[in-house]
C-alpha cells in the first residue's frame, strides 16, 4: 500500500511538474509575451528535466533515486514558491518529490 | 516490531518535514536579516574585468556595494553602424569580474509613451547626419522573466565640422503587470536629469534619465523590492557613449540581475 502511495505520489509530480512547465512556457496566464530562450533553457533544466528524470526511476523502480529530482528542482520550486501566481505550485510539486522518496525509503527500511 | 518501525519512520518523516521547513524559512527570511547586519553608510567600489570567454565587452563595469544595496555601473561605447544587441550582464564581485551573454540581434522597439523633449531653436550649420540612440535597462528574475524596463532614446545631429547638436529625446517604461511568473511591478517614478546638457567644444550632447519600479506580492505581501535605472546617452559624431547604471534593493533584491539593450 505505502509503495502504491509512494509511486502516485512521484508520478503526480513528475506530471503535475510536466504540466506546469508547458502552462509556464506556452500557455502563461499572466503574459502573451514569448518566454526568453533562457527563460527555456532555465525552465527544462530546472523542472522539466528533473521531472523526466523521476518518470524514469518509477519505471525502471530505481525508487532511491527519487530523492535526485526533489534537490535538482528545489532552488527555483523556492523562488517560483514566493510568486504569488499559480506556479507557486512548483513548490507542491517538489515536495511530492521529496514525500514520495520518504515513501520508498521507510518502504525499503520496514522491509 | 512492525509498529516499531512504523513509529520511528512517522518520527523520522516528522524530523525531515521540520528540517526542510526551517530550511525554507531561513532561505526567505535571510536576505533581511544579512541586510540589517551590513553597516549603513559604508560603499565601495570595484571595477569588474570581463570573463576571458565574453563576447561581448564594456568600456567600465563598476560595482558599487552599499549598506542595503548593490549598485552595477555600465560604460558602453557603440560606433553607427553596430548591430543593436540584448546583453545580460552578471557581475560576479567575489571574484571580480562579469560575464556577458548575448541575447538577440535586432532593434529596441520605438514606443515612447511619455515625456518628450525636442530642439525649439534653429541649428546654425547644416546638419550632415540625424542620428539616434536607444539605451534600455531590463531588470529579470532568475528564471529570466522580465520584470520592469526603462527605456531611453537621444536624437541628435552631427553637423559638418564635427560637433553636435541635440534634436530631441524621449523614454519609455514598462512593468510586468502581471509579469510571466505572476508578480505585479509598478512604476514609482521616471524622469529625466535636468536639460540635455554638451561639453565645452560641443563634440558631445548628453542626457540623463532615471526611474524606480517596485513590487510588493513576491514573497512576503508587506516587503517591498525596488528596481533603480539610471540611464545616460552622450550622442558623439561618431558613435555614442552610454552609462546604464541599475540596483536592486529590498526583499530578495539578490535574486534579481539585469539586460542591457542598446541600438
Amino acid at each position: 500500500m505505502k509503495m502504491l502511495i509512494a509511486k502516485i505520489t512521484g508520478l503526480l509530480a513528475a506530471f503535475g511538474s510536466m504540466i506546469l512547465v508547458i502552462i509556464l512556457l506556452y500557455f502563461n496566464p499572466y503574459s502573451s509575451e514569448k518566454s526568453q530562450f533562457g527563460t527555456m533553457m532555465i525552465v527544462y533544466t530546472t523542472l522539466f528535466a528533473p521531472a523526466l528524470f523521476a518518470l524514469i526511476c518509477l519505471i525502471i523502480k530505481r525508487y532511491r533515486l527519487m530523492f535526485i529530482p526533489f534537490i535538482w528542482s528545489l532552488p527555483i520550486s523556492l523562488y517560483l514558491g514566493l510568486t504569488p501566481g499559480v506556479f507557486s505550485l512548483i513548490m507542491l510539486t517538489c515536495i511530492l518529490y521529496l514525500i514520495s522518496a520518504l515513501l520508498f525509503l521507510f518502504n525499503h527500511k520496514s522491509k | 516490531m512492525v509498529i516499531n518501525l512504523k513509529m520511528k519512520g512517522l518520527v523520522n518523516i516528522k524530523k525531515i518535514s521540520i528540517l526542510v521547513l526551517s530550511f525554507v524559512l531561513l532561505l526567505g527570511f535571510s536576505t533581511n536579516v544579512f541586510a540589517a547586519e551590513k553597516t549603513i553608510g559604508e560603499q565601495n567600489k570595484q571595477i569588474l574585468v570581463s570573463e576571458p570567454n565574453n563576447s561581448i565587452t564594456f568600456k567600465k563595469v563598476e560595482i558599487i556595494k552599499e549598506s542595503d544595496k548593490t549598485t552595477v555601473s555600465v560604460d558602453g561605447h557603440v560606433e553607427f553602424g553596430d548591430v543593436p544587441k540584448k546583453v545580460q550582464i552578471e557581475v560576479d564581485a567575489k571574484k571580480g569580474t562579469y560575464k556577458t551573454k548575448l541575447l538577440s540581434v535586432g532593434p529596441i522597439i520605438k514606443n515612447p509613451t511619455s515625456t518628450s523633449d525636442s530642439a525649439s531653436t534653429i541649428q546654425p550649420m547644416s546638419a550632415t547626419e540625424l542620428r539616434s540612440a536607444a539605451v534600455t535597462i531590463n531588470s529579470i528574475d532568475p528564471a529570466y522573466w522580465s520584470l520592469a524596463r526603462t527605456t531611453q532614446y537621444l536624437n541628435w545631429n552631427v553637423w559638418s565640422d564635427g560637433t553636435v547638436g541635440f534634436s530631441s529625446r524621449s523614454l519609455n517604461t514598462w512593468d510586468g503587470q502581471p509579469t510571466q511568473g505572476g508578480t505585479y511591478w509598478y512604476l514609482n517614478w521616471i524622469s529625466f536629469q535636468g536639460d540635455p546638457w554638451y561639453t565645452s567644444n560641443y563634440t558631445m550632447v548628453g542626457s540623463d534619465l532615471s526611474s524606480q519600479h517596485y513590487n510588493y506580492d513576491f514573497g512576503l505581501p508587506n516587503l517591498v523590492t525596488y528596481a533603480n535605472h539610471n540611464i545616460s546617452i552622450y550622442g558623439l559624431s561618431t558613435g555614442y557613449d552610454f552609462n546604464a547604471t541599475y540596483s536592486h534593493s529590498g526583499e530578495f533584491s539578490s535574486l534579481l540581475s539585469a539586460q542591457i539593450w542598446y541600438n
